[in-house]
C-alpha cells in the first residue's frame, strides 16, 4: 500500500519535471533560508549558554551610572558577608589594543586580542577546565597568569609551558608574570574572550583607575557572581541594596544582569563585552517566517493544482475500491514525499552554504549540540506546520469529491480562485516591501557615509601616538616638510575617538559634553570654521578654549562674551570662539556639546595630516618613513577619518548585505511561484486559448488576457506593501538622528522592478501558449 | 433469490424552480448469472442506474437489494466493502492510470482489498496470462492500443474475483473487430458465472447479452430475452 502511493508519486513528480524542479527547488531554497537563519537565531540567542553555570551567574552593574564598572574592592565584600552568594570574581577585560606575548627562551612572540585579569573563583564559576596546573589553584602566587591550549601551542609548540615566564606588553605598558596553568580554550559563542588571563589579586595586574580630586584613587572592574540554585535574584537585589554601603564603593544603586542576558541586552553599560543586537535579530526572524511562508505558499499552490489534476486518479481508485482512507492516504503521501525531499535538499544547501555564515550573518556559526537541539523542534514544527497545510488542499478536495462527477466527465474548476489570487499578491507585497527596505537601507548608508561630517575628513589621517613619545613638534615639522602634507596638528581625542567626556555641573542644566585637547593648527587642519571669536595665542594655553555652536546652544549662551568654562581644573576656562557643528560620533547620534581646549603641551595623542590628492599609498610609506626615525621600534597605527567614521556603520552594512541576499531569496522564491502559476493557468486555459484563436483572437490579445490579473496582482501589492515598508523604514530611520528623506521613488523602484520581475516571468511563457497552434490544443478534450 | 433487485429507484436533481428526474421508479430484478445490456438513447439514465448499481451513486427514493442486502441501509464503509468484493467497473475511456505499468493497474484493486504481495503476486500472473500480456506488463497504458488498453482494464474488473462485472460502453472507443473482442470476452466471462450488466449503443454487440432492457427518459420502455 505504501509502496504503491510511493510509487504513483515518484512518476507522478517525475512527469511534470519543470514544474516538479520548480516546486521542490524553491521550497528547497526557502527552507535552507529559514535553517540558516533558524541557526544564526539560536546561534545568537545562545551566547553564554556554553558554561554549564550560566543559569546562576549574574554581573552587578549601577542602575543610576548606568555603568558595569564598579570599584574593585566591592567584590572582597560580596565574597564574604552574602551566603546567597555561592562564588564571586572580578573581571576586568582588555581588548581594545593588541596585546603581544614574548617568551624569553623560546623568543617567540604572538598577537592575543584577548586578557582578562580576575582570580581564582574565575575558573569555577565558569566552569573552565584546566589542562595542567603548578598547585592546587589555577594562579600559584601574584605574579602568576594563566593561557589557554591555543596560546600555548602558539608560542611554545610541543613544549612544557608550565613555569615558564611570560612578557606582556605594548605600546602603553608591559608586564610579566609566571604561566601557572594551561586551561583549555572558553567557549566560542561567549560575550567575553579571554586568551590571558591575569591575576588580579596582583595590584600591577589592575589596569583602570579611577581618581578623585583629592587622589583618592581606586579600581574599577565588572563584577560577577554566581547565586546559589534556588536563590530568587529580585530578593537578593533588594537585599543587597539595603544591607550594603553604597556610598563607600561610589554606586548609585546595584541591579543584575544575568549572563545569558549580557549579550543581546539593550542596556548600555560601557563595557568590553560582545554585544549583538536584538533588534536585528527580530528583523531576521521576520524575514525567516516570510521566506518560510512564501515557500510554503508556493507549494500549497502546487498541491492544490496537482490535486486537482489528480481527480481522475482518485476517480479511478474509488471505482476500483479504494476506500477515503486509503485516498487520504494516498493524498497525505504525496504532500509528504515532495516536502521530505525538499527538507532533504535544504540540508543540504543549508550545510554548503555554512561556510559563508560570516558573510552572510557577520557571524560564524558552528554547528553544536545544544545548537541542534534548539533548532531540531522548530524545524520539526515548521515541517509538519508544512504538511498539514498542504494535506488540507486533499482533505478539502476529497470531502467535496463526487465520483459521479468523475465518472460523467464533468470537471469542475472554481472560476476566480480568490485563495491563489490572495496568496500571489501577499507574495508580490513581500517582494516589493524587501526591495523597498533595501533600497531605503542603502540610501540612508549612502547618506550617512557621505555626508558632510562639519570637518574635512578626505584624505585626513589619524596617527596615534603613543604617550611615551615626548617629541611632538620635531615629528611634526618633519612630517610637515614632506611636500604631499598640507596641514597637521595634534590633540588628544578626535572626531569618532573621544577620549574625555565630562558633566558641566550647571545644576539643572546639567549635560555631558566631550573635550577634544587641540594643539596648535587644529582648526586649520581639519577644516573646523571659527564663526566668531578669535584665534588662540601663546598666552592661552590652558587657559582658553572654544565651544561648538551645540555647545553655545545647550549653555544657552546669548554670546560667549565673559562666558567661561568652569570644568576641568580650578578656575575654568575662558570661551574665547565659537566653531560651527562637526561630528564625533556617528549619524545615531545628535550633534553633542564639543569643547576645544587650547593646551599643546596635553594635546601629544592623536596627529591629524592633512594630505593633498595623489598617491595616498606611497605618501604614508614615506611618513611611516618619517616615524621611523622617531620611532623605531613602534609600528605606526593609523586610520583614515573617512573609514573611521564608515566603519561606524559595520553592523548596518551587515545586516543591508543579509537583507539584500534574502530579499534576493524572497524574490526568487515569489519568480518560481509566479512561474508555475502562469504555467498552470496556460495549461488550463489551452481550450479557452485554442477557441478564442479560431475566432480570431490576436496574439496580443491572447497575451493581454493571460498578463492582465497578474498585473493587477502587483497593482494591489504594491499599494498593501507601500504603507507598510513605509512604516518599517520609517521606524528604522528614527534610530538615527541624520536621516534621508522617505522619497516617494524609493517605492515606485521597489513597484517597477516587481512589475518588471512579474512580466518577464508571465510573458515567457503566456508567449509560448499563445503561440501553440490552437488545432493542437483543440484536438485535447 | 435474486441477485439484483430495484425497487421504486428514482434519482432526481433539484434545481430552484423545477426537479430533473433521471430515473422515474425503477423496478428490476437480475438473476446471478445473467448476461443485461441495458440500451437508449443519451441522457435516459443508463450509466446513472449502472453507478446505483454498482454502488457507486445512491438513488434519491427506493430501494435496491444486492444479494438479500438492504443496500440502501449500508453505512459507507460496508458499501466500499460490497463494492470491493463483489463488482468490478470497466468504461469506455478505460480509466487506466497513466502513471501505472500494465502490472501495476491489475494489482490496483488487489492493493486496496489488502491482500497480500505474495497472493497479489499469482492472482495478477494468472490475469496476464490468461490475457496473453505477459510480455506487456512492464508497459505504460500510452504504450498501448485501445482494445489492449481495455483488456487491462477487465482484467483489472475481475482480478479481485467479482460476481458482477458492470461494463459502461466498453466498446465505445474501440474499432469494431475490436469491439468483438472484447465481447467475446465477456461472453465467456459471463459463461464462467460472472453476471454481467453493459451499456451500449450497438445493437450488434447488444445481442451478446442474455436480456436487453430498453430506458427512455428513465422510465424501462421494454425488457425483453434475446431469441
Amino acid at each position: 500500500m505504501i509502496l504503491h502511493n510511493l510509487k504513483l508519486t515518484f512518476r507522478n513528480l517525475l512527469k511534470n519535471k519543470l514544474y516538479t524542479t520548480l516546486i521542490i527547488g524553491g521550497f528547497s531554497i526557502g527552507f535552507a533560508a529559514f535553517i540558516l537563519i533558524g541557526l544564526f537565531y539560536f546561534t545568537e540567542k545562545n551566547v553564554n549558554s556554553g558554561f554549564s553555570n550560566h543559569r546562576q551567574i549574574y554581573r552587578l552593574y549601577d542602575v543610576k551610572k548606568n555603568s558595569c564598572n564598579i570599584n574593585y574592592t566591592l567584590n572582597s565584600v560580596l565574597a564574604t558577608d552574602y551566603p546567597e552568594i555561592k562564588n564571586t570574581c572580578p573581571m576586568e577585560y582588555y581588548g581594545n589594543f593588541v596585546l603581544t606575548a614574548k617568551d624569553e627562551q623560546a623568543t617567540t612572540s604572538t598577537e592575543v586580542g584577548n586578557i582578562i585579569s580576575t582570580n581564582n573563583n574565575f575558573f569555577d564559576i565558569f566552569s573552565v577546565d584546566i589542562v595542567e596546573k603548578l598547585s592546587t589553584m589555577p594562579f600559584d602566587g601574584k605574579e602568576s597568569l594563566v593561557i589557554t591550549e591555543s596560546v600555548a601551542k602558539r608560542l611554545f609548540k610541543n613544549k612544557n609551558a608550565i613555569g615558564q615566564t611570560l612578557d606582556i606588553g605594548n605600546t602603553y605598558f608591559t608586564k610579566s608574570g609566571k604561566i601557572s596553568a594551561i586551561i583549555k580554550n572558553l567557549p566560542e559563542n561567549s560575550s567575553f574572550k579571554a586568551e590571558v588571563i591575569l591575576n588580579s589579586d596582583n595590584e600591577n595586574f589592575r589596569m583602570s583607575k579611577y581618581c578623585k580630586k583629592d587622589n583618592d584613587c581606586y579600581n574599577l572592574t565588572n563584577h560577577y557572581i554566581q547565586l546559589n540554585e534556588g536563590t530568587d535574584d529580585k530578593n537578593f537585589t533588594s537585599r543587597l541594596n539595603s544591607t550594603i554601603n553604597l556610598n563607600q564603593f561610589e554606586v548609585g544603586q546595584l541591579g543584575l544582569q544575568k549572563l545569558d542576558d549580557i549579550y543581546l541586552s539593550s542596556l548600555a553599560l560601557q563595557e568590553s563585552h560582545n554585544k549583538g543586537s536584538a533588534r536585528l535579530l527580530n528583523i531576521f526572524l521576520a524575514i525567516a517566517v516570510l521566506i518560510l511562508l512564501l515557500s510554503s505558499i508556493n507549494y500549497l499552490n502546487y498541491t492544490v493544482s496537482m490535486q486537482y489534476a489528480k481527480l481522475k486518479t482518485i476517480g479511478i481508485n474509488k471505482t476500483n475500491g479504494a476506500d477515503w482512507r486509503q485516498l487520504i492516504a494516498y493524498s497525505f503521501t504525496e504532500v509528504s514525499l515532495g516536502t521530505v525531499i525538499s527538507v532533504i535538499l535544504s540540508f543540504i544547501i543549508a550545510f554548503l552554504l555554512l561556510p559563508y555564515s560570516e558573510i552572510l550573518f557577520g557571524k560564524a556559526i558552528h554547528i553544536e549540540m545544544s545548537l541542534i537541539s534548539n533548532l531540531l523542534p522548530v524545524l520539526g514544527t515548521a515541517i509538519l506546520f508544512v504538511i498539514l497545510l498542504n494535506s488540507l488542499a486533499p482533505f478539502y478536495l476529497l470531502s467535496r469529491f463526487k465520483v459521479t462527477d468523475f465518472l460523467s466527465g464533468i470537471r469542475k474548476r472554481n472560476g476566480r480562485q480568490i485563495g491563489k489570487q490572495a496568496m500571489l499578491t501577499f507574495q508580490l507585497a513581500t517582494s516589493i516591501a524587501l526591495v523597498a527596505s533595501v533600497l531605503c537601507v542603502f540610501k540612508q548608508l549612502n547618506f550617512v557615509k557621505n555626508a558632510d561630517l562639519g570637518f574635512d575628513k578626505e584624505s585626513m589621517v589619524r596617527i596615534d601616538v603613543p604617550y611615551t613619545f615626548k617629541k611632538q613638534d620635531a615629528l611634526r615639522q618633519e612630517i610637515n616638510k614632506l611636500p604631499f602634507v598640507s596641514k597637521s596638528a595634534f590633540s588628544n581625542g578626535c572626531p569618532g575617538h573621544i577620549s574625555m567626556r565630562m558633566g558641566t555641573n550647571t545644576g539643572s542644566n546639567d549635560f555631558i559634553v566631550s573635550i577634544i585637547t587641540i594643539g596648535d593648527k587644529y582648526l586649520e587642519t581639519m577644516g573646523i570654521h571659527l564663526i566668531n571669536g578669535r584665534e588662540f595665542l601663546k598666552s592661552d594655553v590652558n587657559k582658553a578654549c572654544y565651544l561648538n555652536e551645540a555647545a553655545v546652544k545647550r549653555y544657552g549662551f546669548e554670546s560667549i562674551k565673559g562666558q567661561r568654562f568652569n570644568n576641568g581644573k580650578d578656575g575654568g576656562y575662558e570661551i574665547i570662539g565659537v566653531t560651527n557643528d562637526f561630528h564625533i560620533s556617528s549619524f545615531y547620534n545628535a550633534i553633542e556639546p564639543v569643547v576645544l581646549i587650547y593646551n599643546p603641551d596635553v594635546a601629544t595623542s592623536i596627529l591629524s595630516v592633512k594630505l593633498m590628492p595623489g598617491n595616498i599609498g606611497q605618501f604614508i610609506d614615506k611618513i611611516k618613513k618619517v616615524w621611523k626615525e622617531f620611532l623605531p621600534y613602534e609600528t605606526m597605527s593609523f586610520t583614515f577619518y573617512d573609514e573611521q567614521f564608515q566603519a561606524m556603520y559595520n553592523k548596518d552594512d551587515r545586516m543591508a548585505k543579509s537583507i539584500t541576499f534574502f530579499s534576493l531569496v524572497a524574490i526568487i522564491l515569489t519568480c518560481m511561484g509566479i512561474l508555475a502559476q502562469i504555467f498552470l493557468i496556460s495549461l488550463y486555459r489551452t481550450k479557452e486559448i485554442g477557441i478564442r484563436k479560431v475566432n480570431g483572437a490576436k496574439l496580443t490579445e491572447i497575451l493581454t488576457l493571460l498578463n492582465k490579473d497578474f498585473i493587477i496582482n502587483v497593482f494591489i501589492a504594491f499599494v498593501v506593501a507601500t504603507p507598510i515598508a513605509f512604516y518599517a523604514m520609517n521606524r528604522w530611520l528614527q534610530s538615527f538622528a541624520f536621516k534621508t528623506e522617505l522619497n516617494w521613488w524609493v517605492f515606485a523602484i521597489a513597484g517597477l522592478i516587481a512589475m518588471l520581475i512579474v512580466m518577464v516571468t508571465v510573458s515567457w511563457q503566456s508567449w509560448r501558449a499563445a503561440t501553440r497552434n490552437p488545432v493542437e490544443a483543440l484536438r485535447y478534450e | 433469490m435474486s441477485m439484483i433487485s430495484l425497487r421504486h429507484i428514482y434519482k432526481y436533481y433539484d434545481s430552484k424552480f423545477q426537479r430533473t428526474f433521471v430515473l422515474k421508479d425503477i423496478d428490476l430484478e437480475i438473476q446471478e448469472g445473467e448476461f443485461v445490456t441495458i440500451m437508449g438513447p443519451s441522457g435516459a439514465g443508463k450509466s446513472t442506474l449502472l453507478n446505483i448499481v454498482g454502488m457507486l451513486d445512491e438513488p434519491s427514493e427506493g430501494e435496491y437489494f444486492f444479494i438479500d442486502q438492504h443496500v440502501t441501509k449500508l453505512s459507507e464503509k460496508k458499501k466500499v466493502e460490497f463494492h470491493r468484493n463483489y463488482v468490478g467497473f470497466i468504461f469506455q475511456a478505460f480509466h487506466l492510470i497513466d502513471e501505472l505499468t500494465v502490472y501495476e493497474n491489475i494489482e490496483t484493486p488487489l492493493v486496496y482489498k489488502g491482500m497480500k504481495v505474495s497472493d497479489r503476486k499469482s492472482v495478477v500472473a494468472d490475469m496476464l496470462d490468461r490475457f496473453n500480456m505477459v510480455a506487456k506488463k512492464d508497459l505504460f497504458p500510452a504504450q498501448l492500443s485501445g482494445g489492449q488498453q481495455q483488456l487491462v482494464a477487465i482484467a483489472r474488473a475481475i482480478a479481485g474475483k467479482p460476481k458482477l462485472l458492470l461494463a459502461d460502453e466498453p466498446t465505445g472507443n474501440l474499432h469494431s473487430d475490436q469491439g468483438k473482442q472484447i465481447m467475446e470476452l465477456l461472453k465467456n466471462l459471463n459463461g464462467e458465472g460472472i453476471t454481467i450488466i453493459q451499456v451500449t449503443h450497438n445493437e450488434e454487440f447488444a445481442k451478446y447479452g442474455s436480456r436487453i432492457i430498453r430506458l427512455a427518459d428513465g422510465l424501462i420502455s421494454s425488457d425483453s430475452k434475446t431469441k
